[in-house]
């Protein structure tokens, strides 16, 4: 707690940066991060390598998929968004163990808003959020001053009782029960990054060649353990044997230059699994090693989450999709060969909050909104104020709510 | 078939016949009867003389309970298992032909396993709901079988239409405080909130006789509960005042006819004779050195309506002739974007 109040002393010497100072040190530190050549990189790789289980090539596609489109201009662009925290207070950034490099989308937000945040690292993975922090603070000393990076175990009342209660905002991933857990500490305003997963959409237009080639992108950055990593594929009939064919390929032409990495006994279970379960409803599919990948085609409809190292079912789709099970749940859309404007709007209200080319959806940008929701404007946002501003308009309505009823019936 | 059924009900109930011969014809069986099985069968070439090892019939992913219709024969029974997860989770469905089948099987383990030595009846209260809660519940049908063979007059049940009655649990633990060893029945979800309860503001140390048992199931179905075994057992303790040999694991499944247990305060888990278990390579589905996690499969004889061979999706390592569970394979669950530190660190 004591780091936080830290923190969150920060924060009149953070609304006065500069923003072109700002923007130096968040291009110079991140092209750094983007860089692996550079000491920085070469000094946190072995550790994140280990920690993320990603093979090195795995690790640098990844970061580049998740930072590329956060420099320069982009970044200008973020930075110079109206959304500002006016008070003193700390964010509280509950940070998953997977994907790394994944606390950018949340560190670019709260510079915008000159939010001080304190991030809390998962024990799998505490390397990459301290390290980009210090990276800064050495860069423009007053955001060591505002940003920190912790790790401890999830669940300790001693140190989260007064942390979720102090924290003007926290921004939680993780499981369902750990946003569960999350919620239930009684933070004052929480946003939940929940697991969700992507899609892929093969029109009956597409070249099946180039679609599986981005396809197989989109499924393999982050060993499919992104919230933007396809796990099912929904293809127009006619094609759909051609294109799980060419997507198995596709997935084994990718694997010498993107390696997957570690998998542990539990993922290769689960695609063990998933691939006798074919097998014993009589299932067309594709794989050789468990970790390699599997292309299933599935005649069932239902999307149902991949287990994982690159598993990948194939569903073939007429029409609008039925997603009454995953409102909410869904993050992104891959699109091949075009989306009808009525299925597009389908997913949209299913909450997906990203469409992209085929073997572009991983590659983000500073202006995507996760969730769609712009953490910019939740870091500035002064709950305090807006609590007052209802709690008066609850007290006119419960004093003179009753004279306005008799005025409305008369 | 009649024939076959009638051996392994006497291999069940008395021991008697050879269990290789037995598996050998339940596999042919199952590969005859059981249309989405004899396909797979004969898509992979297995004729039936290689069935003459039991081993080569291919293991039945659990998650074609939920797809597949899998009997051999007319079901008279059919358990289907509860739903735990959100989205396309469905539930597993096992047709049952022979339910008689399973009331032996639970003749033949339950009492060894659960009942204080030399008991025929004792106090049974039980956290699990029966048939008329829950017709459809493999675990119910077991519960109530249990119940009719060895309840003592006073047992009860204690269970509410959304969960447990902790208040008559309680009351029933209060009033059965003294005198002979009694009998508790429930998940590890309800001993759980059952225990939570006894530690409440109004409740009251309860004393349990000498030789008295908790028969505890399955997990905590979804629910976060930051607890463990070991924890259990101090809380069952503490709370409960049972020895530390009180708690029986029984490890069940909707798929399966046959159980496993634990000794009494043991963690490993064994299989009777009629239900061997292994633990294979996920990689070769060959069988795992001693020592190394795989995927758990069984050969249940007792499934014998059904189809024998069934690949869990659960983990586990073979400890001498035991095994120990070790989580779950990844399947259902969503994980973009949410793993925790014990997801990525898994097995």
């Amino acid at each position: 707690m004591t780091l936080a109040l830290s923190l969150a002393a920060a924060a009149p010497a953070l609304r006065v940066i500069a923003e072109e100072n700002l923007l130096a040190a968040w291009n110079d530190t991140l092209a750094s991060f983007l860089d692996v050549a550079s000491p920085e990189r070469r000094e946190l790789d072995p550790y994140l390598l280990q920690s993320t289980g990603l093979s090195p090539a795995g690790l640098e596609r990844g970061l580049q998929a998740i930072g590329t489109g956060m420099l320069g201009k982009a970044a200008a662009a973020e930075l110079r968004r109206p959304h500002r925290q006016q008070e003193d207070g700390f964010g509280l950034v509950v940070l998953p163990a997977n994907p790394p490099g994944l606390m950018l989308q949340c560190l670019l937000p709260a510079l915008a808003a000159r939010a001080p945040v304190l991030f809390k690292s998962s024990r799998a993975e505490p390397n990459f959020a301290p390290a980009i922090l210090a990276a800064l603070g050495r860069r423009l000393p007053v955001l060591g001053e505002a940003y920190a990076a912790a790790t401890w175990t999830g669940g300790d009342a001693s140190i989260e009782g007064r942390l979720y209660s102090g924290a003007r905002l926290v921004a939680a991933y993780g499981n369902e029960s750990t946003i569960a857990s999350v919620r239930a500490a009684g933070p004052h305003r929480l946003i939940a990054f929940g697991p969700k997963l992507s899609l892929g959409w093969v029109g009956a237009h597409a070249d099946v060649e180039e679609a599986a080639h981005g396809m197989a992108l989109d499924i393999a950055i982050f060993d499919q353990r992104g919230c933007l990593s396809v796990e099912a594929v929904l293809v127009e009939p006619a094609i759909a044997p051609n294109f799980a064919a060419a997507l198995a390929e596709a997935l084994a032409e990718l694997a010498p230059d993107l390696p997957p990495g570690r998998s542990d006994t539990a993922e290769r279970a689960g695609v063990r699994l998933a691939r006798e379960d074919a097998d014993l409803r009589g299932l067309p599919w594709y794989g050789d090693a468990l970790d390699a990948g599997t292309v299933i085609i599935d005649s069932d409809p239902r999307i149902r989450p991949s287990p994982g190292l690159r598993t990948v079912r194939i569903h073939p789709a007429e029409g609008v999709p039925t997603l009454d099970e995953w409102n909410g749940r869904l993050q992104g859309i891959a699109i091949a060969g075009g989306m009808p404007a009525m299925i597009r709007s389908t997913f949209k209200q299913a909450g997906v909050s990203r469409f992209a080319p085929a073997g572009e959806l991983q590659v983000t940008d500073a202006a995507w909104r996760n969730g769609g929701i712009d953490l910019a404007a939740e870091f500035a946002r002064n709950a305090d104020r807006e609590s007052k501003l209802k709690r008066s308009l609850d007290r006119v309505r419960d004093r003179y709510g009753d004279a306005f009823q008799r005025l409305a019936d008369d | 078939m009649t024939t076959l059924l009638r051996r392994i009900e006497r291999f069940i109930a008395a021991g008697r016949g050879d269990f290789d011969e037995l598996a050998a014809g339940a596999a042919r069986f199952g590969c005859e009867r059981v249309e989405p099985y004899r396909r797979l069968c004969e898509r992979r070439g297995i004729t039936r003389a290689a069935l003459d090892d039991w081993r080569a019939a291919p293991p039945v992913p659990t998650s074609a309970f939920k797809s597949l219709r899998l009997a051999a024969a007319e079901p008279r029974e059919v358990f289907r298992s509860s739903g735990t997860t959100r989205g396309a989770e469905r539930r597993s469905v096992h047709y049952h032909p022979y339910p008689d089948l399973y009331r032996t099987v639970i003749d033949a383990t339950f009492a060894d396993a659960c009942l204080p030595a030399g008991a025929g009846r004792v106090p049974i209260l039980s956290l699990i709901p029966g048939r008329d809660a829950a017709p459809d519940s493999s675990l119910s049908f077991m519960v109530d079988h249990v119940f009719e063979r060895h309840a003592a007059p006073g047992s009860a049940w204690a269970v509410a239409r959304d969960g447990i009655d902790v208040e008559q649990a309680s009351g029933w633990l209060q009033s059965h405080g003294g005198g002979e060893p009694v009998l508790i029945l429930a998940t590890a979800l309800a001993l759980v909130l059952l225990l939570d309860h006894l530690e409440g503001p109004t409740a009251h140390a309860i004393r349990r006789p000498a030789g008295s048992r908790v028969f505890e199931t399955g997990g905590f179905k979804g629910q976060r509960l930051e607890t463990t075994p070991e924890d259990i057992r101090q809380r069952a303790r503490s709370l409960l005042g049972l020895d530390p040999e009180a708690i029986v694991r029984e490890y069940g499944m909707t798929e399966l006819t046959s159980q496993a247990y634990s000794r009494p305060g043991g963690q490993r888990l064994r299989t009777p004779p009629w239900m061997p278990f292994r633990v294979l390579d996920p990689e070769s589905l060959e069988e795992a050195e001693d020592g190394e996690p795989g995927l758990l499969s069984f050969f249940d004889l007792a499934n014998l309506g059904s189809v024998c061979h069934v690949l869990t999706e659960d983990l586990g390592v073979r400890e001498g002739d035991a095994f120990q569970l070790l989580g779950r394979a990844t399947g259902a669950e969503l994980r973009g974007c949410s793993l925790t530190a014990e997801e990525l660190g898994a097995a």
